[in-house]
């Protein structure tokens, strides 16, 4: 049998059972991802109810595109681009229904944590963290998540997203400066 | 004093630098103010993310997974060869065979229609003749007709 994996792949031999299409196989590899990967979509859409489907997607994609699956990177690696790119045409899609924190503040528009009575400070303080990270760049957020949420390191990262390394560092350094800039009203108010 | 790049800093703090880096960093932060600052204040972004929780995997995620592949799949067993064949061959076919055959049948109606317009014309031609006790209208030259119907008229007076 040819051999196609040329790295060290924990999910090496369970990808090359998938691709002989065996469900356990499978379902062992759902399973070991699906905490991981609905929690990236939800840090990234930051609404509950769309993870879930969002999240099937992924793994119909791994599901259907396993046999294109050559072993040039890890199977997480390759994973977790598949998750990135959902993500992305996921915002894609939807940002112009969104509504920045800004723009919510401007139309009289209350947050959700603000609308809930005998609201707690830690959900409001969370609230915000949430917009803020929702109004970063699209490729900035997945950068951040990965790393600071998922500990992925900034060279996974990149294979991940498909840039240098510079670009990563980059990229994860202006997303803290957006969010610093963001957080420093808050901050001085004593919100955050 | 030259102070440590804002990237690399953000870098070190992720614990992303090389063993050189990061103890050239170090001693540089012992002895500056400006980028200690600097790196408290990433430390604090870093610290506010803390703040988002994570969530538990949706219930029975397998279970729906494999109900949705599972409809995928029957879906594609239903698109057999042949209902592939139909879709993409049989039924374009047929709507043009349809097309064609319309705009033929269209001809033909329209000269059968003309066609018995043209004889009803010629009968009431024949039928008007013999009204008027004449072999053919064909026999009387242009304008005289109505002097024919005048003389008929007024002997019918008489």
């Amino acid at each position: 049998m040819q051999k196609i994996y040329n790295i060290v792949d924990p999910d090496a031999k369970i990808i090359q059972r998938v691709v002989e299409g065996d469900k356990n196989a499978f379902e062992e590899l759902v399973m070991k991802y699906q905490h991981s990967v609905s929690n990236i979509i939800y840090r990234y859409i930051g609404d509950y109810n769309e993870v879930e489907d969002i999240a099937q997607e992924v793994f119909i994609k791994v599901w259907r595109n396993a046999k294109s699956f050559r072993g040039k990177s890890r199977f997480s690696t390759w994973l977790y681009r598949i998750v990135v790119n959902q993500c992305l045409s996921y915002r894609m899609k939807y940002t112009e229904k969104l509504l920045s924190l800004d723009e919510m503040t401007k139309y009289g528009i209350t947050p959700k944590s603000l609308q809930v009575e005998n609201d707690f400070e830690h959900e409001k303080r969370t609230e915000i963290v949430r917009n803020a990270i929702d109004e970063l760049p699209g490729r900035q957020r997945i950068a951040l998540i990965l790393s600071r949420f998922e500990g992925r390191s900034y060279k996974e990262i990149a294979e991940i997203m498909g840039v240098s390394l510079p670009s990563v560092e980059s990229l994860i350094f202006r997303a803290k400066e957006n969010l610093r800039k963001k957080f420093f009203p808050l901050r001085e108010r004593g919100e955050i | 004093m030259k102070h440590i790049n804002k990237i690399k800093l953000s870098a070190f703090l992720d614990g992303e630098v090389s063993d050189e880096e990061r103890i050239e960093i170090s001693n540089h932060l012992k002895s500056c103010d400006h980028c200690q600052k600097e790196l408290e204040s990433l430390s604090h972004v870093s610290d506010s993310l803390d703040l988002i929780e994570e969530i538990q995997v949706p219930p029975y995620f397998w279970v729906h997974l494999k109900q949705r592949i599972a409809e995928q799949e029957s879906r594609k067993v239903i698109q057999s060869p042949f209902v592939t064949w139909v879709r993409r061959v049989a039924v374009p076919v047929g709507v043009a065979a349809l097309i064609i055959f319309s705009l033929f049948l269209g001809d033909y109606m329209g000269k059968a229609i003309y066609q018995s317009r043209i004889e009803d014309l010629a009968r009431l031609d024949t039928e008007f003749a013999e009204l008027l006790c004449v072999n053919s209208l064909e026999d009387f030259s242009e304008g005289s007709l109505n002097n024919v119907y005048y003389n008929l008229v007024s002997r019918e007076g008489e």
